[in-house]
């Protein structure tokens, strides 16, 4: 089982995995995701920058595929870290990850709340009043959807690939145009 | 020189006489003898007197006039005093006649007769070699008598021995003068100078101012860049023919070429449409290589959309808030103007705005804590609606972003294709191809190469033959023109020094010959004077010894200086007149002649006025018998007492012999002819 990154954030197995696969983050143990220019050679490449890019494009693909794995997958280790994952990766996103976070507590069907309790939650102060149950629901969706990033790119082996991926997103995307 | 006559008139003792001298061959002498004081030195003063106009001893008693004659005149009557002396010089006949007036007038002061002297005059007539009489413009009779008998001369042939006033001649200090006008020696020297550098006006000057400027440096010069353009020129002219070489083997390979590239014209097209494809693909896959990576990171999250971006929207979109929390935002509490704070502000007073008593725990206590979560500040409808207003500014630039990633994508795909297919299309023109391994496209670029190295190498040709060489030539042709100019200049400057050369050598020869001349004189002077002296001394005791640089002479005995007696200076006086006569007589025959004027002989008359005065019975016989072998005339004037001395020795030499005498009835003298 392989730790991610430091002291503060502690991410372990397949998605400590698929964000050191996926993003440029330095660790020695990380998996090269290998694309082909289709003709003359095929080069390493990452499509995230930092842990956290792929983290936060984890949550908002886990968010938008309701794609989020049971809490009951968490380890004891990981259940203990959520506090350093949200003191240490929310910091420098802290915005955009709230923005997912609220959307997450106004729209998952299995949080047991009516419609005023869901905002009233969302827009108060977040996230220092976030419980654990909110929290470990947000991380499943985060590492569900890094499942779904993980599915996208293994796909792809070529530029051809790549593109035809793109070209999928942005159709799906298209799709669910209102 | 040669004394014909002489005529006197009015001029001292004489009234009128006139006196013929000897004119015979052999007998070379004339004597006039007489009593002391009766006219024999005013005779030889005559001399002087009508060649020269003056003589010293006038200058106390300057009244020349016949004094009988003077006798007879009244105030206001003129005398013309004259001494005609007729001559021969060089083959030319000379008539000489000087004439003086003396007016008289009575001084009143004085209390008598005294004459208005008036400058002497002196007419010249001379004859041409044909006998015609020519005068002679006054202002060149000077120059006429110093040619018959310079000045400087007279004293030492018109000889005065009785007052001895020329004591010793011998050693005069105008001797050196004598000499040298004798054998022209100043004439000599001034035509060496002629000849000589750095005096101006002389010959040598006017050459050096005939030399041009311009100098050989100044054409070696001239040469050395002349020389060198050549060098330019032939440089040219062989880069030049080594460019014709090379366009030729150019020509050769051109065609070459062309011929083996129109042979391939198939495989070359085939070639060049290979080449445009390679091309085609290389910017194809440039433009993948380009387009991937930035594709990819539009993916990550930290782009302003990226995959994060792409699906929050997509989330936002599924959820539908705003259909979702509609009721949220339309049921919005009435309660505009208060906030969360006046409603705390209302639970502790207890009462509410509209009057109803509130308690703690009360149904109205419950409903305002309810009411407060919908005010200010925490107005969840308002932070719904700016949720949902900041998604849907997201939604803008998701749907932009994916318009755009949508194209780029199609972009990356068609490229790849495009690039499998030109690579499909290289492959089968390869095949085609299989086999040939010429390099079109190399040979052609080749052509272009040697098309190009060619019309370079025309270009420089053109530009050489056109500007290079004619601008050289030019410049040649003008340091040609300048060297002919200047070696012109040099070769009249190399003529010029040959003249100056030859100008030095002259003068170089001329001074030999002038220093051999006076070396002549000297041995030849001092020979004749020992040899003169010692026949009238009649013995060869004493030596004289002439001084080279100015002819004195000086007695010696057993090489000791000694004094001379009266009378042997008057012996060595004669010797020494004697040596002058031999070296005119003589010019040609010592130190060497020229074969010109110059060294043309001179023949001087003796005139002696009582040389004898203070000689011997003896020294006057030896003298009589030796003077007469040096002249080709001597007229010498004698006391009675020497005259019966030496008659005896000179009659076998005498042609005429006068007596001077007094006239009975006045104190006039007059001369009488003897009877030989």
């Amino acid at each position: 089982m392989s730790t991610l990154f430091n002291d503060d954030v502690l991410i372990y197995g397949d998605y400590a995995r698929i964000i050191k696969k996926l993003s440029a983050t330095s660790d020695q143990d990380s998996e090269e995701w290998k694309v082909s220019n289709g003709i003359d050679s095929a080069v390493a490449q990452k499509p995230f920058g930092t842990y956290i890019d792929c983290l936060y494009a984890g949550a908002a693909i886990g968010l938008a595929k309701n794609a989020k794995i049971k809490q009951t997958d968490f380890s004891a280790i990981e259940k203990k870290s959520k506090a350093s994952i949200l003191s240490s990766a929310w910091r420098p996103r802290s915005k955009d990850f709230t923005y997912l976070y609220r959307l997450m507590l106004l729209t998952d069907p299995e949080l047991e709340l009516c419609k005023d309790e869901r905002v009233k939650k969302a827009f108060t102060d977040v996230p220092e009043s976030v419980t654990d149950i909110e929290f470990n629901y947000f991380l499943s969706y985060a590492y569900g959807g890094l499942v779904e990033v993980e599915k996208m790119f293994d796909k792809v082996h070529d530029y051809k690939e790549f593109s035809d991926l793109i070209s999928t997103i942005v159709l799906e995307y298209q799709g669910n145009e209102d | 020189m040669k004394i014909k006559t002489i005529e006197l008139s009015n001029f001292r003792q004489f009234e009128k006489e006139k006196l013929v001298f000897t004119d015979v061959v052999g007998k070379k002498v004339t004597i006039v003898h007489g009593q002391t004081h009766i006219g024999k030195t005013t005779l030889v003063k005559a001399f002087l007197w009508c060649l020269y106009r003056s003589d010293d001893s006038f200058k106390t008693d300057p009244i020349l006039v016949n004094k009988d004659a003077e006798k007879f005149m009244s105030p206001g009557d003129k005398k013309t005093v004259s001494v005609t002396v007729e001559l021969e010089h060089n083959g030319f006949g000379y008539v000489i006649k000087t004439e003086q007036a003396f007016t008289y007038f009575r001084n009143l002061n004085e209390g008598y007769f005294s004459p208005v002297i008036k400058d002497p005059i002196r007419h010249m007539i001379k004859m041409t070699q044909e006998g015609n009489p020519t005068s002679v413009p006054l202002e060149q009779v000077d120059n006429e008598i110093n040619e018959i008998l310079p000045d400087n001369l007279r004293c030492y042939f018109f000889y005065d021995g009785e007052n001895n006033k020329i004591d010793d001649v011998a050693e005069k200090s105008n001797l050196q003068d004598a000499v040298r006008n004798i054998m022209n020696l100043n004439v000599r020297e001034e035509l060496i100078k002629y000849f000589s550098d750095g005096v101006a006006g002389r010959l040598v000057e006017r050459f050096e101012d005939k030399k041009s400027t311009s100098n050989f440096e100044e054409v070696g010069n001239l040469k050395e860049q002349k020389s060198y353009f050549e060098g330019l020129i032939e440089t040219e002219r062989n880069n030049n023919k080594q460019l014709r070489q090379n366009i030729e083997e150019l020509n050769g390979q051109i065609t070459n070429l062309e011929d083996q590239i129109d042979a391939n014209k198939e495989s070359a097209e085939l070639q060049e449409k290979a080449r445009q494809i390679t091309r085609q693909i290389a910017e194809l896959k440039k433009h993948r290589d380009d387009l991937f990576p930035s594709l990819l990171k539009r993916c990550d999250s930290s782009e302003s959309v990226g995959l994060a971006g792409f699906f929050s929207v997509l989330a936002y979109k599924k959820a539908n808030l705003t259909v979702e929390y509609a009721n949220i935002k339309t049921n919005e509490r009435a309660y505009k103007h208060l906030t969360g704070e006046s409603v705390d502000e209302i639970i502790q007073k207890g009462v509410c705005v509209c009057g109803q008593k509130i308690e703690l725990g009360g149904d109205y206590y419950k409903h305002l804590i309810e009411e407060k979560d919908y005010l200010s500040p925490k107005d969840f409808s308002a932070s719904l609606k700016s949720f949902t207003d900041r998604f849907n500014d997201q939604v803008d630039a998701v749907d932009s972003s994916a318009y755009q990633l949508s194209r780029d994508a199609a972009d990356l795909k068609k490229t790849i294709q495009s690039i499998e297919s030109f690579g499909k299309q290289l492959e089968d023109i390869n095949k085609k191809l299989e086999g040939f391994h010429g390099d079109i496209g190399a040979w052609q670029r080749d052509l272009q190469q040697k098309k190009y190295t060619k019309s370079g190498n025309e270009a420089v040709i053109n530009y050489s033959e056109s500007n290079i060489i004619p601008q050289n030539e030019t410049k040649i042709s003008g340091f040609k023109e300048k060297i002919d100019k200047y070696s012109d200049a040099s070769e009249k400057n190399r003529h010029i020094q040959m003249y100056l050369n030859y100008l030095s050598s002259v003068r170089d020869m001329a001074q030999t010959r002038l220093d051999k001349k006076k070396e002549g004189i000297a041995v030849t002077l001092e020979q004749q004077v020992n040899n003169l002296f010692h026949a009238i001394v009649g013995t060869d005791k004493t030596e004289l010894r002439l001084n080279k640089v100015n002819y004195n002479v000086e007695p010696y005995q057993n090489d000791q200086r000694i004094s001379l007696s009266t009378g042997q200076k008057t012996m060595k006086n004669l010797a020494f007149v004697g040596g002058l006569i031999y070296l005119a007589k003589n010019k040609d025959k010592i130190g060497g002649a020229e074969g010109v004027d110059l060294d043309e002989p001179d023949d001087y008359p003796l005139v002696m006025d009582a040389p004898f005065s203070y000689l011997s019975k003896g020294d006057i016989k030896r003298a009589c018998t030796e003077l007469p072998k040096y002249c080709s005339q001597l007229i010498i004037t004698l006391l009675d007492k020497d005259f019966d001395l030496a008659i005896d020795v000179l009659k076998p030499f005498i042609d005429k012999s006068y007596t001077l005498k007094t006239n009975e009835t006045s104190t006039d003298s007059h001369f009488e002819e003897d009877e030989l």
